[in-house]
């Protein structure tokens, strides 16, 4: 795909047309033609991982996010976080224009008047003595060109600091690396390069560190090929998506990880001989000084279990153990980090699978900085605070009492995009552009800087201003020093052309910034510094492990879809998208280990009642085996305001008496979801790092007894609801797939590395399903071709002759894919899925085009629960039960093998639905709304269906168009791999193939007649899918 | 009425005297009878000599014409737009059923009903009846009495009028 | 009880005939109530779509598409009645075939509806006709729902034709019975009719054609009704047995409904008792028993076949049933329709009226659940167990189940004020024809 020049860009720049224009644009640029998508290069701000990011635009509007294919770190890929950013730029809940709270009477003002507004606070500053440190700046972590602008310009003003917030900051393992190699930084972790990965509650799948570059690494680590396949071990209280993926998942109690990673190290020393390992002596000596064996033997960790695991750790550097995530998030967060480095080290990974001198730069500031900024705040030593696009009112823990402490501050200023929890409190609210609409850059690690362009003109009717060119404006206003540029893009070209010398580029400087605009990046080759183990770390005192077999721990988990940034919390789409493993939407929800539901009376789906020292919150109790006993795991994230149309709903009501929505009625109104769960978190923190605790003490859990209304998207959930605690205790409620065979497995027998057939083993995923011999389907095809071709020329029509030369077909690889749900955002943001909200969703009438099914099955050889993932979308069956009984032939098989759905033909009957083996039709039982902007990111390529149609999923129809076009128009075929659906494009896993199978040299040709795991759904009914599932393969038939 | 009417027509109450009294009449040659009864009695038919309807040649040709016209359409209207459906043939034969079946039904059934007013129509046009007043407002066909018209030339009234006195008819009038 | 005449029939079907009393007017101002609840719902559905059934995702036919087979079921007691029956020359027809036969007309014209009801877009509905256009789009006569929408109009086409065919003579009595503007009313539709031996000739003839037409057709139409299911892959749709289970149900419940109506006529009008006698009601829950037996059977092979296939989808399905979070529907059906009819086999509840008539109710309901059943627990536990779901009812589809009922029972009342609901002609036939010499 082509990443165009920012040129266009530029010429779009501040523009507000009213949005009834066709192409939003003074003078429309030259590559913008009617109809045609044009794709922009940027960098991708939602976290500060700094993923490559394409825009594709339409019209001069973004439509779709995508990753960006050549870029080092995120190799074409985003995450769910990262596609939902489109709602963040045409998010409701943005301003509209500058505002001034003058005693509590808001007014809209203009920008000039807003800038000399703000000046006139800061004037004062300049004449005062320097460095008084008068201005608090809380931005998102950022590592390009911006902040070195901020600190001159505070500097200029008497000075200030800039708080860089992020609340899944990793200073843990940077000041764990300090402390042991001496290198303060967030090292490379080399996945892909593992063969066993020892994981100590990491979420590197959803949240950890850049999920993308991990997931990535991950399934190039973990997939099978030639018989061999990496080994994923997930030792934390929460199994979350991430350990629902591991081979074996071993539940410890909150806090203990730590203990653990020492006490394999431990092993590993005894085990190896003691040359070996340089400072072998000391690491030991340093061991001894914590009471593992009997902490060990306290949490009733199997001694022999921690033998092995050294035993298999031992790979002479072929292995690599991680920790981190909000599960292991406590008081010695820092001490499992330098646990994990000491196993690394021993097991002498270090300089093979861990990689110094990357640095990656992801996360913000130490926390401790926010304390003693609040301190300031509430001594009144601050005269002013600028809050960018960060929440802390909503996402800090209430303990802290920043609400309280910002508003002692006699003066606050917001440059947030949206109007959040916190600019709610500003006194003057200067909204920023969304960084879609913006320039900027970033320097994600080292050797390796990322562009970030504007890639539309402001989204029309939000009048706003880049934070850069309001600082820019700012400081030419007040004649600061060094506040030249005209914009804030000029500033960037400026410091670019450091850059250019760091990647020691010889171009002019002009063609040298096109082409990296066009790139998205530049980079230069970095080689890894060697390190060796420092003495600073043994002085590190042992702290005792936080753990109490007799109270509950609460755990803040984060998952793909929600964060403790809470920056998607107010995005439909990532509320919409069940979540991976509770597939509950819509709400918070509280995971909790039957045994301990059972031991507290708590029934599935009940309402309960939680206390901490610092609240009370009611969630909604979800029994789960992936989580520790007396442990219970709650979303962070949730409670932000979102906004919606107000579809009425008869939940509850009486089912006799009429339920109208009389005009307005569904306007689009601002409605909390979910639980804020920082409410009742404590304000404590890592004391060496200063990382935050997502862990904490529950003092009180009852269930209320009232129903939560939880609502999932898994059918068999009412079932669960019903069975009792104690039978859920034993394996749970039956949520298999009952052995139908949607999912199937084969082993990997580890010893010899031979695939087994499940069928040699009892395994439920085997038990009772038809498996057809997998033709190529010739015997199907041809006589259908001949009949259709035969009639064809019989009545002289020229409708195009069947499958030539396309005929399109899908691959998914069950062992890759992780169930990461990234593909159905994608779905949601290509196809104008709309969202229906809580209520419709209970009915069974959300709109997912593409859903993640996910099953627990039970293992009869250990007796353990196993999860399993598999995407499900339209198979576009060659011999599809929806097209014959469509009577008006809305339905129907295209040339190219496609089963396509006619919306204007459609009149509702609703057959096809019912006759569809893999429930994939959706119907349209209302007219869904767009609420105000977001119906700009609407694809145009795409019909946005009325009331009354049925609609699925057709392999992104639109894009195999768009594509046969440009083939058509250059006169040859397709090329294979130019077309990617929108699930394919998203999934980072890179877990679906997609393709024409008549084209010998195509992947999916080659996929489906070389690989052996291939078979296709329901082949007893004779649907001849064009989807090919790869089966799972499992170590030793066993799985977490 | 093609041609003014001149005969005789009277009214029984029971329905063994009319059935006597046609056969006689039958006997001495008069062709022609018209009978009223309030419900179609098979003594009456027998006296008339079963005559047999020939309908049935009408719904059969409709069910004929119904089937041939379901297949027709059926073919020309799935080749008109070539639209393959599940690897199903683009004419398929077994599909035709049904609807061949119901058409046939339905036509035959229009057919019948028109075969049924054509052939009323017909008898009734060529057997003349009274056109006086009291036969057009006579109401008790349909309730509880028979009627039996013999249309015959002024020679023959006597006659006629004598037998239906012999049967013990209710009223006999004459007309001419 | 006065012997019965060829006088007497017509006398007491005109006093049916007469303008109608406060009874009647009180229960049809309730019935255009119950109606105008179903055409409001429907107005909104119109407007709103499909939002406040409860019907969704799986289950994507619900409420509308049971009423719809409901209602063609009973269509079928009246042909089935009217022209089997004919055919076989059963006894017991005569006195309430005509109320039975009018009772088909309304039942078809009241599901004839449904199918609309339930579009998405119902003012598409005539996309479903092979309607000439210039684009040239047809229909697909692959579809079983095309099928359906030839056999249903055909069938509702032949029965109006059969009706009111049986009607002309006895119009044509009622003209005579009559006079002033009223006679002249009924001498348009009676067709000229004198009871001549020529028009009794060809229209016994055409009758009897008719009949013997109309009762394969009764046959078919069920079957292909029934084929709106088993034509699908779907686990509990999926059956061979559903076509002579499907017309079995339909006389099932359609003799059912013939009791619920004949029993509060022959009490509304003095004279029918008289005519309606209390063998042809005894006939009719012979049927019933006949067909209960029938329907039951169809039932128990069901989840014979499920297990002796092996099937594992069919087995879990018929698991489901009797056991799943739908229980209730399947259990209620048993009781209505397995159960309750077994007491007819008794003389004394076959005669007791009251207890025929609770018998007669509960056999429709038992059959509205059985179409449920069939309709309901098959998609909500489709192959993938992932998206299994459960049905709730909603307003809108309650409303207007209601208002078919007001639909149907509003024709029926006009229906009885301005026809002969009794057979005149055909009842004559069976009485003793007036003789002279009775021996001879």
């Amino acid at each position: 795909m082509s990443a165009l020049g920012g040129a266009a860009a530029t010429v779009t720049a501040c523009d507000t047309d009213p949005i009834e224009k066709l192409i939003p644009i003074l003078v429309p640029a030259h590559d913008i033609i009617p109809g045609e998508s044009v794709h922009y290069a940027t960098t991708c701000q939602e976290c500060s991982a700094g993923c490559g990011m394409v825009i594709r635009t339409r019209e001069g509007r973004a439509i779709k996010a995508e990753g960006n294919p050549a870029h080092p770190i995120s190799k074409g890929k985003i995450c769910t976080q990262g596609q939902s950013t489109l709602q963040g730029l045409y998010n409701p809940s943005r301003v509209k224009g500058p505002v001034y709270v003058a005693n509590g009477v808001k007014k809209a003002i203009r920008w000039t008047d807003g800038i000399t507004l703000l000046n006139s606070k800061l004037t004062p500053l300049i004449t005062q003595a320097r460095n008084r440190n008068r201005i608090l700046y809380f931005s998102p972590p950022k590592s390009g060109s911006f902040p070195g602008l901020l600190t001159s310009w505070m500097d200029q003003l008497g000075g200030g600091s800039l708080i860089e917030l992020d609340l899944m900051s990793a200073n843990s393992i940077k000041k764990a690396n300090d402390l042991c190699f001496g290198s303060e930084e967030l090292p490379h972790y080399a996945l892909d390069k593992a063969e066993l990965l020892l994981n100590f509650g990491a979420d590197f799948l959803e949240t950890w560190l850049n999920p993308i570059q991990m997931t990535a690494a991950y399934s190039a680590m973990h997939s099978l090929k030639n018989g061999i396949k990496g080994e994923f071990i997930h030792i934390a209280p929460h199994m979350s998506l991430t350990g629902s993926n591991a081979d074996e998942w071993i539940s410890c109690p909150t806090g203990t990880e730590a203990y653990i990673a020492l006490a394999i190290c431990d092993a590993l020393l005894r085990q190896s001989p003691p040359k070996t390992i340089p400072k072998a002596q000391k690491i030991r000596k340093f061991l001894d000084r914590f009471p593992l064996e009997q902490t060990i033997k306290s949490i009733g960790f199997p001694s022999d279990k921690i033998e092995a695991l050294a035993k298999k750790f031992k790979r002479n550097g072929r292995s690599l153990a991680i920790g981190g995530g909000n599960s292991s998030a406590g008081k010695n967060a820092s001490l499992l980090q330098i646990a994990v480095n000491l196993l690394n080290y021993v097991a002498g990974n270090i300089g093979t699978t861990v990689l110094f001198g990357m640095n990656y730069s992801i996360g913000g500031d130490d926390l401790k900085k926010i304390e003693s900024a609040v301190d300031k705040m509430k001594n009144g030593q601050v005269d002013l605070v600028v809050i960018e696009n960060v929440n802390p009112v909503f996402t800090l823990p209430k303990s802290l009492g920043f609400e309280a402490a910002l508003k002692k501050v006699p003066f606050v200023v917001s440059l947030s995009t949206e109007a959040d929890e916190t600019s709610l409190l500003a006194d003057l609210h200067l909204p920023t552009s969304h960084f879609l609409e913006s320039w900027d850059d970033a320097h994600p690690r080292t050797g390796l800087y990322t562009m970030q362009q504007a890639v539309m003109s402001f989204v029309p009717g939000y009048d706003t201003m880049s934070a850069g060119d309001l600082i820019l404006a700012s400081g030419k206003a007040m004649k600061l020093k060094g506040f030249l540029a005209p914009t804030y893009q000029e500033h960037l070209k400026i410091s670019w052309q450091q850059v250019q010398k760091a990647v020691g580029n010889q171009q002019p400087f002009e063609t040298f910034w096109i082409d990296s605009l066009k790139k998205g990046y530049v980079s230069r080759a970095v080689t890894p510094k060697s390190v060796s183990l420092q003495k600073a770390v043994f002085s590190t005192q042992p702290s005792p492990p936080e753990f109490d077999r007799n109270v509950i721990t609460l755990l803040a988990v984060n998952s793909n879809l929600h964060n403790a940034n809470a920056k998607g919390g107010n995005r439909n789409w990532l509320l919409e998208t069940p979540h991976p493993i509770t597939q509950v939407v819509w709400d918070a929800w509280l995971e909790l280990h039957p045994k301990t539901a059972q031991k507290l009376g708590i029934k599935q789906g009940e309402l309960v009642d939680i206390k901490t020292e610092q609240g009370s919150l009611q969630l909604g109790a979800w029994l789960y085996h992936g989580i520790a006993e007396n442990t219970i795991a709650v979303p962070i994230g949730m409670g932000r305001k979102v906004y919606f149309p107000g579809y009425v709903t008869s939940r509850g009501r009486n089912k006799l008496i009429p339920i109208l929505e009389p005009k307005g009625s569904t306007r689009v109104k601002a409605k909390k979801v979910g639980e804020n769960l920082a409410d009742i978190l404590p304000w404590e923190l890592d004391t060496l790092s200063g990382d935050l605790c997502f862990t904490t003490k529950i003092t009180s859990i009852t269930s209320t007894g009232k129903s939560a209304d939880l609502v999932t998207m898994d059918g068999q959930y009412r079932e669960d609801i019903k069975t009792d605690s104690s039978t859920l205790a034993k394996g749970l409620a039956d949520r298999s797939q009952k052995g139908r065979g949607f999912i199937q497995s084969l082993s990997l027998d580890s010893q010899n590395g031979k695939i087994i057939d499940e069928a040699a083993k009892s395994h439920q995923l085997r038990k009772r399903y038809y498996t057809l011999p997998r033709d190529d389907k010739h015997s199907f095809y041809d006589p259908m071709k001949k009949n259709v071709s035969d009639h064809v020329a019989m009545t002289a029509k020229t409708t195009p002759i069947y499958h030539d030369p396309y005929k399109w077909e899908m691959a998914i690889d069950l062992d890759r894919c992780t169930g990461c749900t990234s593909c159905v955002v994608a779905c949601y943001a290509e196809n104008n899925i709309p969202s229906v909200g809580k209520d419709r969703a209970a009915l069974g009438r959300e709109m997912s085009w593409l859903r993640i099914s996910r099953y627990f099955e039970k293992n009869e050889q250990t007796g353990d629960l196993e999860t399993y993932f598999s995407p499900q979308m339209c198979q576009q069956c060659d011999n599809a039960g929806c097209e014959p009984v469509c009577p008006v032939y809305a339905t129907y098989q295209t040339p190219d093998g496609l089963n396509a759905m006619i919306y204007n033909r459609c009149v509702g009957t609703r057959y096809c639905a019912n006759n569809c083996a893999f429930s994939q039709r959706r119907f349209n039982w209302r007219d869904y709304q767009f609420p105000s902007p977001l119906h700009l990111q609407l694809n145009p390529a795409v019909t946005v269906r009325a009331k009354g149609v049925m609609e699925k999923c057709t392999f992104c129809s639109q894009r195999i168009r768009e594509m046969k076009d440009i083939a058509k128009d250059q006169g040859r075929d397709v090329r294979d791999q130019e077309i990617q659906t929108a699930c394919q494009q998203a999934c980072p896993a890179n877990a679906i193939v997609f393709g024409n199978v008549l084209d010998k040299n195509s992947q999916i040709y080659k996929l489906k007649q070389k690989n052996e795991r291939g078979y296709t759904q329901l082949p007893e009914l004779n649907y001849q899918p064009a989807v090919t599932y790869l089966k799972k393969v499992n170590h030793d038939n066993k799985k977490a | 009425m093609r041609k003014s009417f001149s005969g005789v027509w009277a009214t029984f109450e029971y329905l063994d005297d009319i059935c006597a009294a046609i056969q006689e009449l039958r006997n001495k040659g008069y062709a022609k009878l018209t009978t009223h009864t309030p419900c179609p009695r098979h003594e009456i038919d027998d006296a008339l000599g079963n005559p047999q309807s020939s309908i049935p040649y009408f719904t059969l040709a409709g069910g004929i014409v119904g089937f041939g016209l379901a297949v027709l359409v059926i073919i020309k209207m799935t080749l008109n737009w070539i639209l393959p459906v599940s690897g199903k043939p683009v004419v398929s034969i077994p599909i035709m059923g049904p609807i061949a079946f119901e058409l046939s039904v339905l036509i035959a059934i229009f057919f019948t009903i028109g075969g049924l007013f054509y052939l009323i129509l017909r008898d009734t046009w060529r057997h003349t009846r009274p056109g006086s007043k009291k036969y057009k407002s006579y109401n008790r066909f349909m309730r509880d009495r028979f009627g039996l018209v013999v249309p015959c030339d002024l020679d023959q009234i006597e006659e006629v009028e004598s037998i239906f006195k012999k049967y013990l008819a209710e009223e006999v009038i004459v007309e001419n | 009880m006065s012997q019965i005449t060829y006088g007497s029939i017509n006398d007491s079907v005109a006093e049916s005939m007469l303008p109608p009393g406060r009874r009647w007017i009180i229960a049809f101002l309730f019935i255009l109530s119950a109606l105008s609840m179903g055409v409001f719902a429907f107005a909104v559905q119109l407007r709103h779509g499909l939002e406040w059934s409860g019907i969704s995702h799986p289950i994507n036919w619900g409420v509308y598409i049971t009423n719809f087979v409901f209602w063609v079921g009973i269509g079928h007691a009246g042909t089935l009645i009217s022209a089997v029956l004919y055919l076989v020359r059963a006894p017991f027809r005569n006195s309430i075939y005509r109320a039975s036969e009018a009772m088909t007309v309304f039942a078809v014209m009241t599901a004839g509806l449904f199918p609309i009801i339930h579009l998405g877009r119902a003012w598409y509905a005539y996309w479903l006709f092979p309607y000439p256009n210039q684009r040239e789009l047809w229909v697909n006569f692959k579809s079983p729902l095309i099928w359906d929408v030839f056999a249903v109009s055909t069938y509702m086409s032949v029965s109006i034709a059969f009706f009111i065919l049986g009607l002309i003579p006895d119009l044509a009595a009622i003209r005579d019975e009559s006079k002033g503007v009223k006679r002249f009313l009924y001498a348009i539709p009676s067709f000229g009719f004198k009871g001549t031996n020529h028009q009794w000739l060809h229209y016994m003839r055409g009758y009897l054609l008719f009949a013997a037409i109309a009762t394969p057709l009764v046959f078919s139409v069920h079957s292909i009704v029934s084929w709106d299911f088993a034509m699908s892959g779907l686990p509990g749709w999926h059956s061979t047995i559903f076509a002579p289970y499907f017309v079995a149900g339909a006389i099932f419940s359609g003799c059912a409904m013939v009791l619920t109506i004949m029993i509060p006529l022959r009490k509304a009008f003095p004279g029918f008792s008289a005519i309606i006698k209390l063998k042809d009601l005894d006939g009719m829950a012979k049927m019933i028993i006949f067909t209960s037996l029938i329907v039951t059977y169809a039932y128990t092979v069901e989840f014979f076949i499920a297990y002796y296939s092996g099937a594992k989808f069919e087995r879990a399905l018929f698991w489901f049933r009797p056991f799943g979070e739908m229980k209730w529907y399947f259990w209620l059906m048993v009781f209505c329709n397995c159960l309750v009819p077994v007491s007819l086999w008794f003389k004394k509840v076959r005669s007791n009226i009251a207890l025929l008539f609770i018998v007669s109710l509960l056999v429709n309901v038992g059959m509205w659940l059985e179409r449920f059943n069939i309709v309901g627990t098959s998609l909500a536990h489709g192959f993938d167990p992932f998206a299994w779901g459960n049905y709730t009812f909603e307003w809108v589809e309650i409303w207007i189940t209601i208002g078919s009922f007001g639909w149907f029972f509003m024709w029926f009342f006009i229906f009885v004020k301005i026809m002969p609901s009794i057979a005149i002609a055909e009842m004559k036939e069976t009485l003793e024809p007036p003789l002279r010499n009775k021996n001879a």
